[in-house]
């Protein structure tokens, strides 16, 4: 049994809609969608808006091997990040439809590092795949794709820091001997 | 709350050897003669064995429990079922069985005696490079087993919300699977997608074609040389549409 660090509890923190531009964004990534560990991942790995992630701001990337809904812990997933100017901000299709994507502070009790990207239309927060043809949302993922880079690689296996990190900043993590 | 560890059950720093097997059995890497025999196989290479770091399962509930672990390892929810006619290895081994998911087989135990067992992966639900250094046969069989396989994994499997392949994508992705036989044009990778739905990638160079099949029936293909502008287009689920954007995605990764 592994616990959530107690640094990932929200203990009555406010959300914190600022990003700087070069914070980290996180999430895991299942052993069983790469091909061998040094390898880059496939349009096939990226979701679509609502992205669930973590921010560095708040949380360290091995803490996303944490999945405190279903009480999980996946210590050999990998962990994959991008920076928030790296997300893609904008779509146009046929210069009619345009769509905007914006990372948002979406803490939960415990885990509060919990962050989403999110899709809006005029400044509405939208349903991707309701709202946006196919084409469309394939090509953005494509560019998060691009721009995504491994951070702890599937079997990699990392201490779990207890405390949350001293700025949005990565910090580097240790290896368990 | 109470935190599960769904920890690998192998070993974390084993031999390069040691990596090779534990990616395999872990689906990371799947041996084309292995694929190609899926739950025929009955006399055992020794490479192709991991040895776990877990304790021996003593009865099938352990047996089971470990199985799961392996999966759920590998992704976060899958579906198995225990195989009818599971004893592989007879008097050698008290304890061993396979089991299937979706009528693929999933998981093999060996044990020799108390101290030496191993468990391997035979077909995993995954996708992975696919093994152009097959015989062709084994090749399409691989594919068709593992596509096959996508049909177990359950709704959150990517450790999310990733909806589970739709039997209509499953079915439109068998569909392209047997055109691309015919037209000898092995894939690169065969994986679910975590939007729901089957993708299929063909890489040549920096340039790569990426179709995917989505759960709503709809098919579309991505090509994307990783630096200009990626271009989608649309495509009909039936040969016309195969053949049109088979000839492209040629053209796109030849040209």
């Amino acid at each position: 049994m592994s616990s959530v660090p107690a640094g990932m509890r929200t203990n009555g923190r406010h959300p914190d809609q600022h990003f700087h531009s070069e914070e980290y964004i996180f999430r895991r990534v299942p052993i069983g969608m790469w091909n061998h560990p040094g390898d880059h991942l496939e349009v096939d790995a990226v979701p679509l808006p609502d992205v669930s992630v973590g921010r560095s701001k708040y949380g360290h990337p091995e803490w996303v091997r944490f999945d405190v809904i279903n009480g999980n812990f996946f210590p050999d997933w990998g962990v994959v990040g991008i920076q928030v100017a790296d997300v893609p901000s904008e779509l146009w299709r046929e210069g009619v439809f345009h769509f905007t994507f914006k990372v948002c502070h979406a803490p939960i009790e415990m885990d509060f590092p919990h962050s989403e990207i999110r899709a809006f239309e005029n400044q509405n927060h939208i349903d991707v795949v309701e709202k946006v043809p196919e084409d469309v949302h394939l090509a953005w993922r494509e560019r998060l794709l691009r721009k995504m880079r491994t951070i702890i690689k599937p079997y990699q296996r990392v201490v779990v820091r207890q405390i949350p990190p001293k700025s949005h900043k990565l910090e580097p993590f240790a290896t368990e001997q | 709350m109470a935190i599960m560890n769904l920890s690998n059950p192998f070993r974390t720093t084993p031999s390069s050897h040691q990596v090779e097997n534990v990616l395999f059995t872990s689906g990371l890497t799947l041996r084309g003669s292995i694929a190609a025999s899926l739950g025929t196989k009955t006399s055992a290479d020794e490479k192709e064995w991991a040895q776990p770091e877990a304790p021996l399962p003593r009865n099938e509930d352990e047996f089971q429990a470990l199985v799961f672990g392996i999966l759920l390892n590998a992704f976060g929810k899958a579906e198995i079922q225990p195989s009818g006619s599971s004893t592989l290895l007879g008097s050698l081994a008290p304890v061993s069985g396979a089991y299937r998911a979706q009528g693929m087989l999933l998981v093999e135990l060996k044990q020799a005696d108390q101290s030496t067992w191993g468990v391997r992966t035979l077909v995993h639900p995954t996708m992975k490079t696919l093994p152009k250094d097959e015989t062709d046969e084994a090749a399409w069989s691989s594919c068709l087993g593992r596509l096959e396989s996508f049909q177990s994994l359950r709704l959150g499997w990517d450790g999310y919300s990733a909806p589970s392949p739709s039997a209509e994508a499953v079915g439109y992705a068998r569909s392209f699977l047997n055109y691309l036989r015919q037209e000898a044009f092995l894939p690169d990778r065969l994986a679910p997608s975590v939007v729901g739905g089957v993708g299929f990638t063909f890489r040549e160079g920096n340039r790569k074609a990426y179709v995917e099949f989505s759960n709503k029936g709809t098919a579309h293909v991505l090509f994307s040389d990783g630096e200009t502008d990626p271009k989608v287009e649309k495509f009909d689920s039936g040969d016309a549409g195969f053949r049109q954007s088979v000839r492209k995605i040629k053209m796109y990764l030849h040209e």
